[in-house]
């Protein structure tokens, strides 16, 4: 080959080769999926989102997950549906729900309530969350305030997802 | 190959190199993940999230969270439930609930309200989730006051269940 024709070659190969290496960069290194959790916090090896829903009465003591060793829970959705009292519905009932991790930190507390027409729920999209401790478990405990008739029941739907601790 | 021809090639091949490497530099450079919290703002060496519970009556005075040193703590989640005075009234009554940190600083003011029967209007309760948030500063704590609103004629006895959210960041 000439020295003229591989003087062609080299600017091309040159150009090819540039233009390669920043597709390939692009491709590797570009924009990811929109998720619904921080990714750059989330290292879990599988999906990270996890969700979990139940019923609760006043006087309930439940546990509803568990966050596995090595990950936090961050529970970033919670929803407690409203209640009412048996007999007397024209009275507002109430009923707490207190969130504690397995050291007994309170994370979280809420009141639902409710009687024949004024329900009070929650539907709590947090931009945070609760976090549960890589190995804690959560709790949930059930219990009337002073001052209300009790209630009957709510629903709950927790989600959120893994995380690194 | 002519002066002229190798002249249009090294123009094509800095145009193509400086494409790619402003394509490069655009990729590693450009904007960054969605995160819950800043990613950039945060050097906690742990998960920054952070939350607590609990409940208030008119005349408590609370420290729910206390910013520790070299680290703000960053609120962008507020939740405080509905009161009553008492499961069984139509009376309306109203709580203030004021955020001041350890220097005096209000940093926020809420007021919750209800009333025990469904002759009444019914309850207000506060669920704000905020873009920037409430700021307490490092070593600072949070003080919670719980108020009975001045033009409220009855004390909200039955209280208010809270819980705050948010995530520790750098000062």
């Amino acid at each position: 080959m000439s020295d003229n024709r591989q003087g062609n070659y080299q600017p091309l190969l040159t150009t090819g080769l540039a233009i390669a290496l920043g597709a390939t960069l692009m491709t590797v290194v570009g924009s990811n999926d929109a998720t619904a959790y921080p990714s750059g916090a989330v290292s879990y090896g599988s999906n990270p989102i996890v969700s979990v829903g139940g019923s609760i009465s006043s006087g309930d003591i439940i546990s509803p997950i568990t966050a596995p060793a090595g990950s936090d829970l961050i529970i970033s959705d919670i929803f407690l549906s409203s209640s009412n009292y048996l007999y007397y519905e024209s009275y507002m009932c109430g009923m707490t729900l207190k969130f504690e991790d397995t050291s007994g930190n309170t994370l979280a507390q809420f009141r639902v309530g409710g009687g024949s027409g004024n329900g009070v729920d929650i539907a709590q999209s947090m931009v945070s969350g609760v976090r549960l401790p890589a190995g804690e478990t959560l709790t949930i405990t059930a219990s009337t305030p002073s001052g209300f008739l009790g209630c009957h029941s709510s629903d709950y739907t927790l989600a959120g997802y893994y995380a690194e601790p | 190959m002519s002066d002229n021809k190798q002249g249009n090639f090294q123009a094509l091949l800095t145009t193509g190199l400086a494409m790619a490497l402003g394509a490069t530099l655009m990729t590693v450079a450009g904007s960054n993940e969605a995160t819950a919290y800043p990613s950039g703002a945060v050097s906690f060496g742990a998960n920054p999230v952070f939350s607590v519970g609990g409940s208030v009556s008119p005349g408590d005075v609370v420290t729910p969270l206390i910013a520790p040193t070299g680290s703000d703590l960053i609120i962008t989640d507020v939740y405080f439930s509905s009161s009553a005075v008492y499961y069984s009234t139509s009376w309306h009554c109203a709580m203030n609930l004021s955020f001041t940190d350890t220097p005096g600083n209000v940093v926020a003011n809420f007021r919750v309200s209800g009333s025990g029967d469904n002759s009444a209007p019914p309850g207000v309760l506060v669920s704000e989730s905020y873009n920037s948030g409430l700021r307490i500063s490092s070593g600072d704590s949070l003080i919670l006051t719980a108020t009975t609103d001045p033009t409220s004629g009855y004390d909200c006895l039955a209280g208010a269940e809270y819980t705050l959210s948010g995530y520790h960041a750098e000062p």
